[in-house]
């Protein structure tokens, strides 16, 4: 069976790299962006299973590019995970699985991605 | 009598001359500055020369009538008090200047007791007007307190979101650095381990410049002023961001003036002023794609009063908007690497030796930063 892709969102290379790590490890394949603008493209060519998104990032904001993925139909239903630093999500923020603040507990996160997508 | 508010001017207006001479001795005497006018004209043109704050008019006269100059009066000046002296029995004129606003009328033959009576209704009106006045300045005053207390607030939980959310950031990133080394270290990969160790030694140094900054922006301490050799102190400096370079395809060119100068600063503070300039310029460079080597210039002059020392790096520059708020507490421009700090506090520490820092800079130009320090200081601040 072919494995699952995650992609990853988000400014701070240590961090992506450690979620990459993280979920490499326990099985999945991941895509990497390091800002909105770059996850865009990414998604025109390949629907990843789950999406973890830092919400407060350069260029392209986080919020905005989780509204243009909504509005995406073949994304629309894409289970998004938020990890952030900021205290609280925006509002216009609806769909997410979760909102995981920064430092966050990994296997808890782990827990989070097995049960949205086995 | 008069009240304790000053209401000097008064001007008083009669046809008859026995009158106005009769009143005139009975203001004075009250402490007035009088006035007189036979006419409603004459009376217009002292009143608009002299601005009395009280007028007293008889309301029948040849020409204008005590009523019209009334209300030419109270357009002209609706603060103006004015008390109108009628004929025995004019109950109807009188009744019609009231609704014209007078403060009051008397009637002839003219009582002391009644002149006083319109006079102390008028200045009461008058010095109740002025209370008013003053309360509603101070009620405004207060509001504005009250939005400044605000802004004040609302910046400093603009401050402490800002340092969680860097420090949160910054966090994650050991936690990151932590599981990448012992995954490494089970594997015995050792390129790894060195990664994961450069960059938790890299977190550790910014959270604790980080930590030092806040203490610093937190307390503004009092300047330890020297005389410093400013060949050596800079050569320290450099040192310190030639170490950062390491590994990195950016040049500090060293441009240090030939002879010898002294300055009068404190140099741990100034230090650190500069390396967090430096760090910008460095900075600069990494994220300037457009080029693969780039150079940093650090100069070191004087001119009669001033050291002069600039920092000039051939990055990715500033556009306007950075340009403008570079200085400001929690403006940063770097996304999650910056905290907002540095550029601000290298900003507060010039300030402080009553220095000038000055900023150049354009996207794709790259940035140069211009300070200049008294050499010499008259006095401790």
């Amino acid at each position: 069976m072919e494995k699952k892709k995650i992609l990853i969102i988000d400014d701070d290379p240590v961090i992506v790299k450690y979620l990459e790590k993280l979920f490499n490890d326990n099985g999945y394949d991941t895509i990497l962006a390091y800002d909105g603008l770059e996850a865009d493209t990414i998604v025109e060519d390949v629907i990843p299973d789950l999406i973890t998104l830092d919400i407060e990032m350069p260029k392209e904001w986080g919020p905005r590019f989780f509204r243009k993925l909504t509005k995406n139909k073949s994304c629309k239903e894409i289970p998004v995970i938020v990890i952030s630093g900021l205290s609280s999500a925006d509002h216009s923020i609806r769909k997410i699985v979760k909102f995981f603040r920064k430092p966050f507990d990994p296997d808890k996160l782990m827990e989070t991605v097995k049960k949205e997508i086995g | 009598m008069k009240t304790s508010e000053q209401i000097d001017k008064i001007l008083l207006v009669d046809d008859e001359q026995d009158i106005r001479e009769v009143l005139e001795i009975i203001l004075s005497g009250s402490g007035y500055i009088v006035f007189t006018a036979e006419n409603g004209k004459q009376a217009l043109d002292i009143f608009k020369k002299e601005k009395p704050l009280i007028v007293l008019t008889d309301i029948k006269m040849p020409g204008m009538s005590g009523i019209d100059l009334l209300r030419k009066i109270k357009d002209n000046n609706p603060e103006t008090e004015v008390i109108i002296i009628t004929g025995h029995g004019d109950t109807d004129l009188a009744i019609k200047s009231l609704k014209h606003e007078a403060i009051d009328f008397i009637t002839k033959p003219i009582s002391d007791d009644a002149l006083q009576i319109a006079l102390k209704r008028a200045n009461d009106k008058i010095i109740t007007r002025r209370q008013l006045k003053e309360y509603t300045s101070s009620l405004e005053k207060l509001l504005r307190e009250k939005m400044e207390l605000q802004d004040h607030l609302s910046s400093l939980g603009i401050m402490i979101g800002s340092i969680s959310h860097g420090i949160k950031g910054l966090l994650t990133r050991l936690d990151g650095g932590v599981y990448l080394m012992e995954a490494a270290y089970e594997n015995q990969e050792l390129d790894e381990i060195g990664e994961g160790l450069s960059t938790l030694k890299e977190t550790v140094n910014r959270i604790k410049k980080m930590v030092l900054d806040i203490l610093y922006s937190a307390k503004e301490r009092k300047l330890k002023l020297e005389k410093i050799n400013v060949a050596d102190f800079a050569a320290d400096v450099a040192e310190v961001i030639e170490q950062k370079l390491e590994g990195r395809k950016i040049e500090l060119h060293r441009d240090f003036a030939p002879e010898e100068i002294e300055c009068e600063m404190d140099a741990k503070y100034i230090h650190s002023a500069l390396i967090n300039i430096l760090d910008n310029a460095v900075d600069a460079c990494l994220a300037d794609k457009t080029q693969s080597t780039h150079k940093i210039v650090f100069k070191v002059d004087q001119d009669n009063e001033n050291l002069i020392l600039e920092i000039k790096d051939n990055g990715i520059g500033m556009n306007l908007k950075t340009k403008e708020k570079i200085f400001n507490l929690f403006y940063s421009s770097k996304g999650s690497k910056g905290t907002g700090f540095g550029l601000f506090i290298a900003d507060s520490i010039i300030k402080q030796h009553q220095g000038k820092i000055n900023l150049n800079s354009a996207i794709g130009k790259g940035t140069h930063f211009n300070i200049k320090i008294p050499k010499h200081h008259m006095k401790n601040r």
